[in-house]
C-alpha cells in the first residue's frame, strides 16, 4: 500500500531507470544538437574532411566489450552468479581501454599538426570525442559508487548502453556524412 | 540514492548540506534573490545613463554594456530560472504529489550546490581583469569574443564556464522533478488531478532538460573558438585593422543554437508562472479553475510548440522568406492556447468569491501585464511588423512585461501565497499592498511608455543618444521619467525584502491552512512541514485541487485529501 510506507523507503529500481532513460535522453538531445551544428557548418566552404584515425576502431571495440561485460554483471549479479565480479571488472578495464584509445587517437591527430584550430571537422572532432569521453568518464564515477547491487548494475549498464549508441551515432557520421548528403536532406543540392 | 529519512541533526546536515526539499528550496531562493538584487541594481545604472546621460561619471559605455548583459543574464537565468525551478519547484513538487521528498535527495543537494558555483563564477566576472562581457545577453559572436568588447578576455569566459555549469545544475535537478512527478506521487494523485502549479513547472522542467542542451552545444563551441582558436562560429575578419585566424565560421549557427535554448526558455519561466497564477487565482477566488483539462493541454501544447519559434529572434537576420513565414506563423499560432490560458482565468474570475489578498493582487496584476505584454508579441510575431521594430524600444518593453515583470509579480504572489506554510508566520499585509502597488504600478510607468519610444524609433542596446535629429527632446524627458519609476521600483522592493526578513521572524503566527487552499500542501500535519512532510502516513488523494465552493457544505473548499464520505462541518 502506498498509503502506510515508511519514512526510510528507497526510491524504487523502476524510479531510478526512469531518471536514467530521462537522462540518456538529455544526452541524446545534447550530441543530435552537436551533430545538427556538425551538418551545419560543414556545408561552408572552407570544410576539409577529416582523414579519422584508425585508433577509433580499437575504440569503438573497447565500448563495446566494456558494454557487454557491464550487461554480464549486471545479468550475473542479479541471478546471485560468482562471475559478476570478473565481468565488472573487465567493464572497467573496457571502459579504461576506451578512454584511452581516444586519447590515442588524440595524439595521433595533435602529432599529424591536425589542432583542433587547423579546420572545423578537426576542431568537432575534439569536440564530440571530448564531451562523449565526459560522459564515459561520469559514467566510470557512478560505476565505482554503485557496488555490486545488481539493480544498480543493471542501470549503469544501461547508461553504456546508450553512450555506445550515441558513439556509433557519432562516429558514423564522422566517418560518412558529407557536404552532398547535408545537401541533398536540406533539399538545396 | 542514498534515500535514508532519518531527519537529520546537526546543524550542518540540517541547515547546510541538507537533503531535505524544502530547505534545498529555500537555498535555490534566497541565492536566486540576491542575485537578482544584483540584477535589478544593474537596470538602475543603465537607467541612470538613459534618463539623465552624462550626469554619472562612473557609469561609461563599457559599464553600461555590462550592466546590459548581466542584467538580462542575470533575471533569465539565474533568477527567473533557478527560482522557478530550484525554488517553487523544489517545495511545491513534493508537497503539492503527496510525496515525501523529491526521489533523489543527494542529487537535489548536489543540484543546489552547483547552481550556487555558477552563481559565484558568474559574479567572479566582476572582479576579473577587463570586468564581466559586455556583449548583450544573447553574447552573438563575432564580437562577444573580439577586442572592443567588455569583458571580451576574462568575463566571457566565466560567462560561459557559469552557464555551463548552470546547466549541469539545472539538468541535476530537472531529472529529479520529472523523475518525482511520474514516480512519487500519493495514491489517488493521477496525473489530472495534479494542481496546475505542477503542471506547469513539470512541463517547464522538460523543457529546460532539452532546450538546455543547445545553450551547451553553444556555449561550448564558442569556447572552443576563443579559447582554441577553432573557427565554428567565427568568419574570417579583421579586428582592430589586424586580420585574424579565423575564417569561414558561421555567427548565424550560433543563433540557431542559442534561440533553439532562448526560446524554450522564455516558456521554461512562463509555463511555472502560469501554473502558479491558476491556484493563485482559483484559490483566492473561491472557485474552481475553469476549464482545467484544457489548461493542462495548452501547458502541453505551448510546451511543445515553443521549440518551433526560435527563428522569430531571428527575422532581422536576413532569413529565407519561407522560413521566416514558418516562423511567424508558429509565433502567433502558440497566442492560441495562450490566449485560452488568459480567456480561463478571466472566466476563473468571473462570479467567483473574489479576496483581494496580496497574493490575489500579484496574480491579478500577472493577468494585466501578460495580457498587455503578450498582444505586443502579436504584433511582433509578424516578420513585416518585426522588422522595423525590432531594434528599438517597442522589444524591450515587449518583453520586459510579458517575460520580466509577469512572471516576477507571480513570484511575489507565490511567495506571498506559500510563506505561511514555510515559515509558519503571515507576512505583513500593509507592506505587501504597498509592495505591491508601487511594483505594479511602477513597471506599468517603465514599461508602457517604452512603445512609444519604440514607434519614434529609437534604437535600444544604445549608450548615448546625442545628435540623433530624428529623436525629439520629448523624448528624452520620457527617459527621465522612466527612469525615476524603475528607481522608485526598485526601492520598493526593499519593502518586500523588509517584510520577508521581518515576518519571518516576528510575523503574525499562521494557521495550517490560512487561505483555505485544497490543495495537499496546506494540509500536512505541521506547519512548516517536518522531515518527511507527513508525520506517519502520506495523503491518500480523492479529487481534483479545484473543489471550491461546493453546494450543500459548510466550508468553502474540500482538500484533495478530504475522505469522500467525510461528514459536513
Amino acid at each position: 500500500m502506498e498509503a502506510s510506507i515508511d519514512l526510510a523507503r528507497p526510491a524504487r529500481p523502476a524510479t531510478a531507470r526512469v531518471a536514467v532513460w530521462l537522462l540518456l535522453g538529455v544526452v541524446f538531445v545534447l550530441f543530435v544538437l552537436c551533430l545538427l551544428a556538425y551538418a551545419m557548418r560543414m556545408r561552408l566552404g572552407d570544410w576539409r574532411a577529416l582523414p579519422l584515425p584508425w585508433q577509433l576502431n580499437v575504440s569503438t571495440a573497447m565500448l563495446i566489450l566494456s558494454s557487454a561485460s557491464l550487461q554480464w554483471a549486471s545479468v550475473a549479479a542479479r541471478r546471485g552468479g560468482r562471475c559478476a565480479r570478473g565481468a565488472l571488472f573487465a567493464a572497467f578495464v573496457f571502459a579504461a581501454a576506451f578512454l584511452a584509445a581516444q586519447a590515442w587517437a588524440w595524439q595521433a591527430l595533435v602529432a599529424q599538426g591536425r589542432l583542433a584550430s587547423a579546420n572545423p571537422s578537426n576542431g568537432f572532432f575534439f569536440l564530440l570525442t571530448g564531451l562523449h569521453a565526459l560522459h564515459v568518464l561520469g559514467g566510470i564515477v557512478a560505476l565505482l559508487l554503485a557496488g555490486r547491487r545488481g539493480e544498480r548494475l543493471g542501470l549503469c549498464a544501461l547508461y553504456w548502453h546508450g553512450l555506445l549508441a550515441v558513439w556509433l551515432l557519432l562516429y558514423a557520421t564522422m566517418a560518412w556524412l558529407t557536404p552532398a548528403i547535408v545537401d541533398f536532406i536540406c533539399g538545396v543540392a | 540514492m542514498h534515500d535514508s529519512h532519518d531527519a537529520p541533526h546537526g546543524f550542518w546536515t540540517r541547515y547546510v548540506f541538507s537533503q531535505d526539499h524544502k530547505v534545498i528550496a529555500i537555498q535555490y531562493t534566497v541565492t536566486a534573490l540576491a542575485v537578482g538584487l544584483v540584477g535589478l541594481v544593474l537596470s538602475n545604472l543603465m537607467r541612470l545613463q538613459l534618463g539623465f546621460p552624462g550626469h554619472f561619471d562612473f557609469i561609461d559605455a563599457n559599464r553600461y554594456y555590462q550592466s546590459l548583459t548581466q542584467h538580462g543574464m542575470i533575471m533569465v537565468v539565474y533568477l527567473l530560472t533557478a527560482i522557478l525551478l530550484g525554488g517553487f519547484g523544489n517545495y511545491l513538487i513534493p508537497l503539492m504529489i503527496g510525496a515525501r521528498d523529491m526521489v533523489f535527495p543527494f542529487l537535489n543537494m548536489l543540484s543546489y550546490w552547483v547552481y550556487l558555483v555558477a552563481v559565484l563564477v558568474l559574479l567572479a566576472s566582476f572582479v576579473v581583469p577587463g570586468g564581466p562581457t559586455g556583449a548583450g545577453w544573447t553574447l552573438y559572436p563575432p564580437q562577444s569574443i573580439l577586442p572592443g568588447t567588455p569583458g571580451a578576455d576574462w568575463g566571457i569566459i566565466l560567462m560561459l564556464v557559469s552557464l555551463l555549469i548552470f546547466i549541469v545544475a539545472a539538468t541535476m535537478g530537472g531529472l529529479n522533478y520529472v523523475t518525482t512527478v511520474l514516480q512519487a506521487r500519493a495514491e489517488g494523485m493521477t496525473l489530472f488531478r495534479l494542481p496546475l502549479t505542477v503542471w506547469g513547472i513539470f512541463m517547464a522542467t522538460i523543457l529546460a532538460l532539452f532546450a538546455f542542451p543547445a545553450l551547451f552545444v553553444s556555449g561550448v563551441m564558442l569556447l572552443f573558438d576563443k579559447v582554441l582558436g577553432t573557427s565554428f562560429f567565427m568568419p574570417a575578419i579583421v579586428s582592430m585593422g589586424q586580420p585574424l585566424a579565423y575564417e569561414g565560421g558561421s555567427p548565424l549557427l550560433f543563433q540557431h543554437l542559442f534561440w533553439f535554448f532562448g526560446h524554450p526558455e522564455v516558456y521554461i519561466v512562463a509555463l511555472p508562472a502560469f501554473g502558479i497564477v491558476s491556484d493563485l487565482i482559483s484559490t483566492h477566488a473561491r472557485k474552481n479553475i475553469f476549464g482545467y483539462r484544457m489548461m493542462v493541454w495548452a501547458i502541453v501544447a505551448i510546451g511543445v510548440l515553443s521549440v518551433v519559434v526560435w527563428a522569430h529572434h531571428m527575422f532581422v537576420s536576413g532569413m529565407n522568406p519561407a522560413f521566416g513565414f514558418f516562423f511567424a506563423v508558429t509565433t502567433l499560432i502558440i497566442a492560441v492556447p495562450t490566449a485560452i490560458k488568459v480567456y480561463n482565468w478571466l472566466l476563473t474570475l468571473w462570479r467567483g468569491d473574489i479576496h483581494l489578498t496580496v497574493p490575489m493582487l500579484f496574480a491579478l496584476g500577472f493577468i494585466s501585464m501578460f495580457a498587455i505584454g503578450g498582444l505586443t508579441g502579436l504584433f511582433l510575431g509578424n516578420v513585416s511588423v518585426d522588422i522595423p521594430l525590432s531594434d528599438t524600444y517597442f522589444v524591450v518593453a515587449h518583453f520586459h512585461m510579458v517575460m520580466g515583470v509577469a512572471p516576477i509579480l507571480v513570484i511575489f504572489g507565490g511567495i506571498y501565497h506559500w510563506f505561511p506554510k514555510v515559515s509558519g508566520r503571515m507576512m505583513n499585509d500593509t507592506l505587501g499592498r504597498w509592495h505591491f502597488w508601487l511594483t505594479f504600478v511602477g513597471a506599468y510607468a517603465i514599461f508602457f511608455p517604452m512603445h512609444y519610444l519604440g514607434f519614434l524609433g529609437m534604437p535600444r542596446r544604445y549608450y548615448a543618444y546625442e545628435n540623433y535629429a530624428f529623436i525629439p527632446e520629448s523624448a528624452h524627458t520620457l527617459n527621465a521619467f522612466i527612469t525615476v519609476a524603475a528607481l522608485v521600483v526598485a526601492a520598493a522592493q526593499l519593502l518586500f525584502l523588509f517584510n520577508l526578513a521581518w515576518s519571518a521572524r516576528r510575523g503574525r503566527l499562521a494557521s495550517a491552512n490560512p487561505w483555505g487552499a485544497t490543495t495537499l500542501e496546506w494540509q500536512t500535519p505541521d506547519t512548516p512541514p517536518g522531515h518527511g512532510n507527513w508525520g506517519a502516513q502520506v495523503p491518500v488523494v480523492h479529487r481534483w485541487a479545484y473543489e471550491f465552493s461546493p453546494p450543500g457544505q459548510a466550508r468553502d473548499f474540500v482538500p484533495q485529501n478530504a475522505p469522500p464520505d467525510a461528514p459536513v462541518e
